[in-house]
């Protein structure tokens, strides 16, 4: 496929994470394999080619994974339209729409949660302080488990203002101070089998560990005591302000001058 | 901008940035928000970020001389995909000529993705096109400094500013 590794490159430039990435590059080789196997070239795609690709993709893979797949596609095509002037004989945005079906959240019982988080024996050993102290990022910060499992030593030392939460930040400097490790990551494996010690855990570690932990709550679950915190914390209101209504009429083409 | 005087005028302002929310942002009808509260929630809390002076919004009413569509009105169905989809190709063209970066494909925002991101003088604007998650909405508002998030529907341009 053309303009493969320029893509990639576009995809790092633009701050895409790795996994992302990943699975856009996946979704692109599935999908050359699929011109190939059509002897359809590129230049004489279709939207109902595409939308084949689609039909496709639904008999082996998940709808979410679909939707991944077909966003590496659609943003490989924007890319080669864009910086190579490529002429695609059809508009982006008439792909049809893979729906993904959500499921109904079920409601988090933050005091199940917190009685839980309080039965890990912090002093049992180091590894359950450590998954004590992700669980407190996940639900203090909100952070996501890709961040909180690249956060540096020199992060929390030399920049105070990352986490703002007074105890947690007492937490995470008593960790660092226990632990005996070269890595500059916080969180590593502890385990003595573990050969890359310096290596920080991996996101599928920490889902791991919450599995364990929390029977029946995920990350996310974890995650909406964060959103209900914020709830609560409701800004100080000093001075009453409201929205602004423009009431001349603008013309859509002059959207630019509003913004 | 007034004195405050008693808590009965933050309420009344907040009502009236909620009604004024209510009838000007259409809520995506299948949207599941991971704390599964309703959508009043959001709205209200938007209401107060607004009183708090914490994000400024803006209304404004727009004529469209091009033909998009049909706006889908049925309320178990998602916006009309059509129009949708024109009003979209619509912006990015318009952008696109006028040598501002887009970019189209999911663009990533704190909460969620938005339908079009534009930067123009370093500075990020999301686009949302008719219906919107009103938890997604907020939360990208509250957790996002300096994000402009502009929400187009059928008659009206709603930028929102934090």
């Amino acid at each position: 496929m053309k303009y493969i590794n320029e893509y990639k490159k576009y995809l790092k430039d633009n701050n895409y994470s790795n996994s992302a990435i990943i699975a856009y590059i996946t979704g692109l080789k599935l999908f050359n394999k699929f011109l190939n196997k059509n002897n359809i070239f590129i230049e004489n795609l279709r939207v109902i080619n595409i939308n084949n690709y689609i039909d496709l993709l639904k008999d082996s893979i998940s709808p979410s994974t679909q939707v991944v797949y077909l966003n590496g596609v659609k943003n490989y095509l924007n890319f080669i339209k864009k910086y190579y002037n490529f002429e695609l004989k059809f508009n982006i945005i008439d792909i049809k729409q893979i729906k993904v079906i959500k499921k109904t959240k079920k409601n988090v019982n933050i005091k199940e949660i917190n009685n839980i988080i309080n039965t890990i024996d912090i002093h049992k050993s180091l590894q359950s302080k450590r998954d004590h102290l992700i669980i407190q990022l996940i639900i203090k910060t909100g952070m996501r488990i890709s961040e909180i499992v690249k956060i540096k030593k020199e992060d929390i030392i030399k920049n105070q203002t990352i986490i703002k939460d007074i105890e947690l930040l007492k937490l995470i400097k008593s960790f660092i101070n226990e632990i005996n490790t070269n890595s500059e990551y916080l969180l590593t494996a502890l385990s003595p089998r573990v050969k890359n010690k310096g290596d920080h855990l991996t996101t599928r570690n920490v889902e791991r560990m919450i599995r364990v932990n929390f029977n029946n709550y995920s990350y996310n679950d974890l995650k909406s005591v964060y959103y209900k915190s914020l709830i609560n914390n409701l800004p100080n209101i000093t001075k009453i302000f409201k929205h602004n209504t423009i009431i001349r009429k603008i013309k859509l083409q002059e959207i630019n001058n509003i913004i | 901008m007034n004195n405050i005087s008693n808590w009965l005028d933050i309420e009344k302002s907040i009502n009236i940035e909620i009604n004024w929310l209510k009838n000007n942002i259409v809520p995506y009808s299948k949207d599941v928000n991971p704390l599964n509260y309703s959508n009043d929630v959001f709205y209200r809390l938007i209401a107060i970020l607004i009183v708090g002076g914490n994000i400024k919004a803006t209304e404004y009413l727009y004529t469209n001389e091009y033909d998009f569509g049909n706006l889908e009105k049925d309320i178990d169905k998602t916006h009309g995909a059509e129009w949708h989809n024109n009003m979209i190709t619509y912006l990015e063209s318009y952008f696109s000529k006028l040598n501002i970066s887009t970019e189209l494909s999911e663009p990533k925002l704190y909460y969620g993705h938005a339908d079009l991101k534009i930067i123009k003088n370093d500075k990020k604007i999301y686009f949302e096109i008719d219906t919107i998650s009103i938890f997604k909405l907020w939360i990208n508002l509250l957790k996002t400094k300096n994000i402009t998030i502009i929400v187009i529907t059928h008659n009206k341009i709603i930028k929102f500013e934090s």
